[in-house]
């Protein structure tokens, strides 16, 4: 075991492997919660073009779950929270107290992870299997609130609530599928840190199964390996002959109806922070704004998939989820910044990968007030920039809108 | 870490001097044997002959041939060096081997009272038992898990879900699983399958040829020609395995008539989801690949046994009869 950082839980860590060098690039996205639908479209995208092939019938690389009832696999994230409170009992708390920028954003975890754990014998991951039952309804309890609220309901928690998890593999920083795998066939790419099982290696032990967290390692039987997501590294390398070589999102995130998804890649240091950058739009999102955070960063893999947490739902629930740092992000996210307004407008404008923003001050059009707050609303316009600084987008914060004239009533 | 092979070694060569009084076993010999319930068939001692044979057996492990095979019983014990610890719950195997002028056979039994022969579902592990050599026959025994990074290994894996075969539709996969159609089953989208993967494949042979270089090395040979076939009969598997003598490649040793070299054997246990270190495993044993001929079986022992009085008394029979 070595000691590494992780900066989501502002401490260092047991890990089987020592950290890499850094100096590479991470593959990073941020969803907003607030605006799925659930419509399923990134789901299709994924299945559509990885894994529609016998033995991948149960697969589902990305998923839209309801939460909290909902699961893929059922209950995933309520097992393994079950099994670490038993493992750590009285544990599993934060210090945010200990909240330091970008090494420690959120605090300090107290607790024990899902590394630190283990028995270190037959397991170096608390984890388990989950059955091929537990597989097969990817949608059920779709939708349920946790009570019919007659009266109605209103912010700041709304008294029946559900919301729509959207989940693919992190590509963890330090992934525990990797961490498990007694073979060493599951590797993470320098150049994007994209995790990867070796389908020449993997002989399917399924330790990647039983360790990964978010239950995003997957069995084929009729390869008798297992698989994950790819986050579609072909179009990562810019092999997507529409991208003209250069850094594309992967098909969840293009694919997006309700534009909830952003992904991009960040610089990575060789202390494994990252890389003071505030015009990249994740660093952004996550560092700076810090309205985006990550899935239950409690259990340790350093997660690199960042959501905006669901305004409406009891905070108790959203703090055991996202940690710490939930308030300071629904609060980013209620009452936005100038800044971040812009930002926002970035999702789903573009499927090449933004890695620079600039925004173009642009006049004062509304005067808002929002949950007894004031704000005022620019039509400014953001500018992404590709990885070669070139515009590759221009966005306004006021949509553009026209009015047909009065005599026209057919379209 | 080592393991010299001294031990081993002595042994076998206190299991030679029996194997030649045996040559001279007296009738008296065999009955107190009988008498006393103990099975000739299983010596205590370690080290494995592999006994010369004219005849090849069929390549299945209920061919008659093995009942006459005397067999070592080889301890098994749970694997405990290296992460995933597991394994130790059944206790032994009996290894028994013949050998024709360019084969190599080795046969296992286990106690194994639960088939597990698919591993068609997340939670499920099928059975699986292997046999193990140094890279070079007769070298330096390498270390027992796996080999070590200057003296490999060279392994055997039968598995049972290999010799059920890969499943190619829902309905065998999943209960009650229908697809309308796929877009393709083109190789290409059978990842593992396409870079040649042998666990992807539909293979010929239910073992696999597996080479090592210490802990988390196991990679497949280019040629995949050890055969074998096993059985479960009663609550035991019964294993097969044969090679021709000659190496088919790098870190994969060769035999021949009057090799000695060491054999270990591994089981894995379906049921207790055993896979990867999760096994039972032996110490290296001495093989010699001998030249005597398989003993006569139990079976023809015991009908001389019953028959020696009726030939001895008809022979006094005969003499006072033909006394004048
Ligand atoms: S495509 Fe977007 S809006 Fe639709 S379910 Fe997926 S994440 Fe939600
Ligand atoms: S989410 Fe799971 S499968 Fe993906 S990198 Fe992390 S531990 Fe591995
Ligand atoms: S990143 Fe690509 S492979 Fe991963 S879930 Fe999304 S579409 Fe599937």
């Amino acid at each position: 075991m070595a000691d590494v950082y992780n900066w989501h839980l502002g401490r260092t860590m047991s890990y089987p492997y020592p950290a890499g060098p850094g100096g590479g690039r991470q593959f990073a996205a941020v969803f907003n919660i607030n605006r799925c639908i659930s419509c399923q479209t990134c789901s299709m995208a994924c299945k559509s073009t990885w894994t529609f092939s016998p033995g991948q019938e149960l697969m589902w690389w990305n998923n839209v779950e309801s939460k909290p009832f909902g699961g893929y696999p059922l209950n995933w994230d309520v097992n393994l929270l079950e099994m670490q409170a038993d493992r750590d009992p009285d544990g599993q708390v934060w210090n945010p107290e200990a909240r330091r920028e970008v090494e420690a954003p959120y605090g300090q975890f107290e607790g024990k992870t899902i590394f630190e754990t283990a028995n270190g014998k037959d397991q170096v991951v608390t984890g388990y299997i989950p059955s091929n039952d537990d597989w097969k309804a990817p949608n059920i309890y779709e939708d349920a609130a946790t009570k019919w609220a007659k009266e109605g309901v209103e912010l700041p928690a709304h008294s029946g609530w559900f919301f729509y998890l959207q989940r693919i593999c992190n590509h963890c920083t330090y992934p525990a599928c990797l961490a498990a795998c007694p073979r060493k066939a599951i590797y993470k790419r320098e150049q994007d840190g994209v995790v990867l099982i070796d389908q020449e290696r993997c002989r399917g032990y399924r330790k990647c199964v039983e360790a990964c967290p978010y239950k995003k390692a997957m069995y084929r039987p009729t390869t008798r390996t297992s698989e994950k997501c790819i986050a579609c590294y072909p179009r990562l390398e810019g092999q997507d002959p529409l991208s003209d070589g250069l850094p594309m999102e992967t098909r969840c995130m293009v694919a997006c109806v309700g534009k909830i998804r952003l992904q991009g890649l960040v610089q990575v240091g060789s202390d494994g922070l990252w890389v003071d950058d505030p015009r990249n739009p994740m660093y952004y999102l996550v560092h700076v704004a810090k309205v985006a955070l990550p899935l239950y960063p409690q259990f340790g893999t350093q997660p690199n998939v960042y959501y905006i947490p669901p305004r409406w739902v009891p905070r108790e629930y959203l703090h055991q989820m996202f940690g710490p740092g939930t308030d300071a992000a629904i609060d980013a996210y209620t009452n936005p910044s100038r800044e971040l307004l812009a930002v926002l407008q970035l999702f789903r404008v573009t499927q090449k990968i933004i890695f620079a923003f600039d925004i173009i001050p642009g006049p004062k059009v509304a005067d808002l007030n929002i949950g007894g707050q004031k704000q005022e609303i620019y039509d400014d316009t953001v500018v992404g920039l590709d990885s070669q600084g070139r515009e590759i987008v221009r966005v306004p914060v006021m949509e553009p809108t026209f009015q047909r004239p009065g005599k026209l009533n057919s379209i | 870490m080592r393991f010299p092979r001294g031990l081993g070694r002595r042994w076998e060569g206190g299991r030679r001097r029996t194997l030649a009084a045996a040559g001279a076993v007296t009738l008296v010999a065999a009955s107190a044997l009988f008498a006393a319930g103990v099975n000739p068939a299983v010596p205590q001692a370690a080290g494995v002959t592999s006994f010369q044979t004219e005849k090849a057996p069929a390549l299945d492990p209920t061919d008659g041939v093995w009942s006459s095979v005397p067999g070592v019983e080889v301890p098994l014990s749970a694997q405990k060096t290296t992460y995933p610890f597991g394994g130790g719950q059944i206790p032994a195997a009996t290894v028994r081997s013949v050998h024709t002028d360019d084969k190599l056979y080795v046969h296992l039994t286990y106690r194994d009272p639960t088939l597990n022969d698919e591993s068609d579902g997340f939670t499920r592990f099928a059975d699986a038992a292997a046999v193990q050599f140094p890279a070079t026959a007769g070298s330096t025994v390498p270390f027992f898990c796996m080999g070590q990074v200057d003296i490999g290994v060279n392994i055997w894996q039968w598995r049972a879900d290999t010799q059920r075969g890969i499943p190619e539709n829902v309905e065998e996969i999943s209960e009650r699983g229908y697809v309308d159609m796929y877009p393709s089953t083109e190789p290409l989208w059978y990842s593992a399958r396409d870079v040649g993967n042998i666990m992807a494949i539909q293979a010929k042979t239910p073992v696999q040829n597996l080479v090592a270089l210490g802990f988390g090395t196991l990679t497949q040979a280019d040629s995949q020609v050890v055969s074998g076939k096993a059985a479960h009969t009663g609550d035991e598997w019964q294993v097969v395995f044969r090679r021709d003598f000659a190496s088919p490649g790098e870190g994969q040793p060769t035999f021949s008539a009057g090799t000695e070299t060491d054999v270990a054997v591994a089981v894995w246990n379906g049921a207790e989801r055993e896979r990867n270190g999760l096994k039972s495993v032996s110490q290296f044993t001495t093989l010699t690949i001998g030249a005597e001929p398989i003993p006569p079986n139990r079976t023809s022992l015991m009908f001389l046994l019953l028959a020696a009085p009726f030939v001895v008394m008809g022979g006094i029979a005969l003499v006072f009869w033909r006394l004048p």
